[in-house]
């Protein structure tokens, strides 16, 4: 006969509902126990990707750099070697092949024909393929934009002098900026042949020198003159940068600072000489995932313990279903903790299989749905190692429950007299503690922001935790005690909702239970998704306010309206330094007819309507003022300067926001053609705000209008500042729904464990006359009626404790609007349905099984 | 082959009935070609120890398992019908489960065929009757876990009498009873057959067989007339 460890663990594989059981509970447990650093790592990843896809492709490459400082180089002999040293410095740490930039931190003055112009001179691997070749002859030497050589009256062929030498002009390319996109290749130097900030004068030539070999001939010239320029040099190691994890930026940004000690270059004053953007990003991405831990440890931890019970209502259920076995056991003597044992050696395998499907599912569902599928090798050997431990103590409850349920010491019939102990509203601590979080809220931020990352107030997620359960349990309390009120107003009913009722209202603990279980996973996501959802739906209206649409094509010229621009946008008149009683004030000149199609409005900016605002605006009354819609000042009559003029404003409407709003100032709308003209000096910007496309913007311009710049709503935040308040609700969600699976589990666990009882009274209920159908309605109105009003209590709870706590979720409160609720409906919609479906499965379920049963079994052995 | 009863003027009437299960490699004959008839108006019980087929033979007669061989016919009103369809106003069961549902009070699942049927008397008249006939009329708003098993017991009983029923088929419905219930159960009974119905007792209770009009023993899947001898 073989040893009980040995025979032990083959036992439970003729009990497959229990195999189930413990399989399904101990998934759940290493998903909830494993997801968070599987989640980190996966949010890390996408704040990386996030903050890359922000920046140019090769601002984040490693960089090691040898800055040009005037004069600190004079008379040294060429560094013959550099190059090839510092490229094997970089390849020597893992790097990849380092391309070669040069490029004068000044301007150096060139001059050919007594002419000179200021220029930067620039080199890097592979440029002159890079711009649009107009004028050329064979060789190496400068490249001229066609601006500059204009001025110098030069063309392909001739000199210029940069210092005493002179340097061939081997080419002349069309100006960078004139250049309808800009290339890729030239993304990170836009600052030197664009003038986005309108300067006065616009940025130096950008002079491309051809050959590195030429770079030590203008160094020895530059020295020899009067100008002390010299090249800031750099060697750049690009990286691939899709799917990169945090640990791998790391890491090569430690690749790049030992190359920089192996490559021996100098720089003035030892100042170091890595670059390049990696490590700021490395910095900012784990500040977001420092805030992101608050938060996310303590929902894993609460998402592990309630999957622990549903651990433990799986021993109960092992208990249940070898009832025989044990009770025959006990009477024999053997005691609980033997019995334990037992259960623990026969649960181990589908234990340890449903751990290992956990975290295969946990690793899925991250993939999945997670922030990015990408994580660090790192974290699934992290994620394992905590299952395991989750796998243990699961094990222990396990045993323990199956345990004591197999003694019967914790079983409890309907009808047995409860303890005093289970008629005491412990509830009640929970939602003290809820109130002395959200008190302790009232007094805080409810957003962090730390080096301009926002991070979530870990009091935003204890509060509705605490205040969901306890304020679940509480109302599911008090509806409970209304239960045999519901029964006696059954008892007139048909078959149907009088035998459903009858079972809810019997099993009084039970249906509490459940209720109680759904309704915190239901309160849990619409909370969750609503402040989700009213964080990207105020972050996306800041955007919106600060832009005035969803793009604005900035012109210093004046286009005027056309049907072309009609068909695109609106033309918005800036006047941003206006200014009155001493205070400075921004005016908005606007198109009335235009305006309402492409401003960027949500009702909530004020509390008359946009289209009666505008009316009020183009309203002809008998004042002598313009008429002004007004952020920031009061309803009255108003003289504004704008350049030499004193406008007399007159307002007719006010907002709590209104469009277009880029500073802290106030802001005044005003019609443009009842403003009339307004003298230069004002300072005058024009704006297409539209909703479609820069390029079609651009085409519906007219000639010779030059666009300064386009600003967009994508731009106005760096995004991944705010990542970690949107992920941390989103693992909010996740947290839910995982109690969701919880709470469908102990549904399942409830109906299986009362099944054997349930067929018994079906089968003779039938024999009485009770149809198939009616008994199907039955299964449905008891679900759907427990299901569904848990969905009325958990929504209705987390409405509460959203309209308490959304307004201190203002993640950048400098700009308006404050924060818009937004009802998350689809998730509400798809949880209803979901609801629903669960309902109506667990009936088709119940129903089916019911069908199937051997009634003359059930008979002889039920009760 | 035992020869049981005339099947003239029969309620139910049985021929060949035999019913074999498998248990692993062991063959177990529930029933061997067992005849039976059941006149209306008798109280017939059937005895026999643990094991000996008495509930497989109940299961058979009322439709919830299916004899290997033999016919199984119904006189009367029911004639042509199968024992699944019946109503509980023409078969009732009292099962040694009892298969009460926990949900309803006792009051609730005495009176719960006629609300399921929508006849007899759905304001409960009858069965405050009966349940007071067999002393659980106290016990009407509990439920049946809050009861004995003894009153749980009498509460099936009175379940199944309650639409007067054609046929009754009880299996040990004295089981968890003292002399005085189960004098009060058979006479229920007994007013019951009085009407023209008929019922089989399955029972291992010799003092029960004292109530019955007829004795049918059953020993090892087989039904003889009469008690069992003391070889049996």
């Amino acid at each position: 006969m073989l040893p009980p460890w040995t025979r032990a663990p083959l036992l439970s594989f003729g009990q497959p509902a229990v195999i189930l059981a413990v399989l399904g509970a101990a998934a759940i447990l290493a998903c909830a126990s494993s997801s968070a650093a599987l989640f980190l790592s996966s949010a890390a990843s996408e704040s990386l990707r996030v903050q890359l896809a922000a920046e140019c492709d090769d601002a984040s490459y490693p960089e090691l750099q040898q800055l040009g400082t005037s004069g600190f180089n004079r008379g040294q002999e060429p560094d013959a070697g550099r190059d090839e040293r510092v490229a094997a410095a970089m390849t020597g740490q893992g790097l990849s092949q380092p391309y070669r930039l040069a490029l004068t931190p000044g301007t150096v003055a060139i001059g050919a024909n007594d002419q000179t112009t200021l220029s930067r001179m620039f080199y890097r691997d592979g440029a002159p393929d890079q711009v649009n070749i107009l004028d050329q002859v064979p060789g190496e030497g400068l490249l001229l934009p066609a601006g500059a050589a204009q001025r110098l009256d030069v063309t392909a062929g001739d000199t210029v002098a940069a210092g005493p030498a002179s340097f061939a002009v081997v080419g002349v390319y069309q100006d960078l900026f004139s250049e309808q996109t800009v290339r890729p290749y030239w993304c990170s130097y836009t600052g030197l042949f664009l003038n986005q900030a309108s300067l006065d004068p616009p940025p130096p030539a950008l002079v491309i020198v051809t050959d590195s070999a030429l770079l030590e001939d203008l160094q020895s010239s530059f020295d020899a003159g009067l100008q002390s320029e010299s090249f800031d040099r750099s060697w750049i190691a690009p990286i691939d940068t899709i799917g990169l994890t945090l640990s791998e930026a790391r890491q090569i940004v430690e690749q790049r600072d030992r190359a920089f000690e192996q490559a021996e270059i100098a720089n003035q004053f030892g100042r170091r000489g890595e670059t390049g953007l990696l490590p700021e990003l490395v910095d900012r991405t784990t500040l977001i995932i420092d805030g992101l831990r608050g938060p996310v440890v303590p929902i894993a931890l609460g998402g592990s313990i309630l999957a622990l019970l549903l651990v433990a209502a799986a021993g109960s259920y092992w208990a249940d279903r070898r009832v025989r076995e044990v009770r025959l056991l006990s009477s024999r003597g053997v005691g609980p903790a033997a019995l334990a044992g037992k259960a623990a050696l026969e649960l181990a395998i589908p234990a340890i299989a449903g751990t290992v499907l956990g975290w295969v599912l946990s690793r899925w569902l991250i993939k999945s749905l997670g922030p990015s599928p990408v994580v660090d090798p790192s974290a699934p050997i992290q994620a394992a190692l905590t299952a395991a431990v989750g796998l243990l103590i699961g094990l222990v409850l396990l045993a323990t429950v199956a345990g004591l349920r197999a003694r019967g010491s914790t079983e409890r019939t309907i009808g047995v007299k409860r303890s005093w102990a289970s008629r005491l509203p412990w509830e009640v601590l929970l939602l003290v503690a809820a109130l002395v979080s959200w008190l302790q809220l009232r007094n805080e931020d409810g957003v962090v922001i730390e080096n301009n990352v926002a991070q979530v107030n870990l009091l935003l997620v204890s509060f509705p935790l605490l205040f969901l359960a306890g304020a679940a349990v509480l109302v599911v309390r008090l509806l409970a005690a209304l239960l045999p009120l519901l029964r006696r107003r059954a008892g007139r009913w048909r078959p149907a909702p009088y035998l459903a009722v009858s079972r809810v209202a019997a099993s009084r603990l039970v249906s509490a239970g459940l209720l109680a279980a759904v309704s915190m996973p239901i309160g849990v996501l619409v909370y969750a998704s609503t402040l989700t959802d009213t964080t990207e739906y105020t972050l996306a209206a800041k955007a919106g306010v600060v832009v005035g649409s969803d793009i604005a094509v900035i012109s210093v010229d004046r286009p005027t309206r056309s049907a072309a621009i009609d068909a695109v946008g609106t033309i918005v008149a800036r006047y941003p330094y206006g200014s009155t009683d001493g205070q400075d004030v921004t005016v908005l000149a606007i198109d009335p007819e235009t305006f309402s199609d492409f401003v960027y409005w949500d009702d909530r900016f004020a509390d008359t309507s946009l289209p009666d605002l505008l009316a009020a605006l183009a309203e002809d009354d008998a004042s002598p003022g313009v008429n002004a819609l007004a952020m920031g000042l009061p309803d009255e009559t108003l003289t504004v300067t704008l350049g030499m003029r004193d406008v007399e404003v007159d307002v007719v409407g006010s907002a709590d926001t209104l469009p277009g709003r880029r500073a802290t100032d106030p802001l005044l709308i005003v019609s443009a053609d009842e403003l009339g003209e307004i003298d230069r000096t004002a300072g005058r910007f024009t704006e297409i705000w539209s909703t479609s496309t820069e390029a079609a913007v651009r085409e519906a311009l007219p000639e010779g209008i030059r666009v300064l710049r386009v600003q967009g709503t994508d731009t106005v935040f760096r995004v991944a500042n705010f990542l970690s308040v949107t992920w941390t609700f989103g693992y909010l969600q996740a947290l839910a729904a995982f109690v969701g699976a919880v709470a469908i589990g102990g549904l399942l666990l409830y109906l299986e464990t009362r099944q054997r009882t349930r067929i018994a009274s079906y089968a003779l209920a039938r024999r009485m006359g009770l149809k198939p159908a009616s008994h199907l309605r039955s299964l449905v109105i008891e679900l759907g009626l427990l299901l569904g009003l848990a969905f009325v209590v958990g929504a209705a709870l987390a409405s509460s404790a959203v309209l308490l706590v959304y307004r201190m979720l203002d993640i950048d409160p400098t700009r308006p609007p404050g924060p818009l609720l937004t009802a998350p409906v689809i998730t509400v919609i798809a949880a209803a349905a979901a609801t629903l479906v669960v309902a109506l499965l667990t009936a088709a379920y119940a129903q089916r099984a019911a069908n199937r049963a051997d009634m003359a079994e059930v008979l002889r052995l039920g009760a | 082959m035992n020869r049981v009863s005339d099947a003239c003027g029969a309620v139910v009437a049985g021929r060949g009935l035999s019913k074999t299960y498998r248990r692993n490699a062991e063959q177990v004959h529930a029933l061997r070609d067992v005849h039976l008839t059941l006149h209306a108006g008798e109280l017939v019980a059937l005895v026999g120890p643990s094991g000996s087929g008495k509930s497989t033979l109940l299961n058979v007669l009322c439709g919830w398992e299916r004899a290997d061989a033999g016919v199984l016919t119904w006189g009367a009103e029911l004639t042509g019908r199968h024992a699944e369809e019946m109503s509980w106003g023409e078969l009732a069961l009292i099962p040694q489960a009892l298969g009460l549902l926990e949900d309803l009070t006792v009051g609730e699942n005495v009176s719960l065929p006629g609300r399921l049927t929508g006849k007899g008397d759905r304001g409960g008249k009858a069965a405050r009757e009966l349940m007071t006939s067999v002393g659980i009329a106290h016990l009407a708003d509990r439920y049946p876990t809050q009861a004995s098993l003894g009153e749980q017991q009498r509460c099936c009983v009175s379940r199944a009498l309650l639409l007067s029923p054609r046929i009754v088929l009880a299996d040990e419905p004295t089981a968890h009873q003292d002399a005085d219930w189960t004098e009060v159960i058979f006479t229920a009974f007994r007013q019951l057959v009085r009407n023209g119905s008929v019922c089989l007792i399955a029972t291992h209770n010799p003092e029960t067989w004292q109530y019955a009009d007829r004795i049918l023993s059953m020993h090892d899947g087989e039904l003889r007339e009469g008690a069992p001898t003391p070889a049996h």
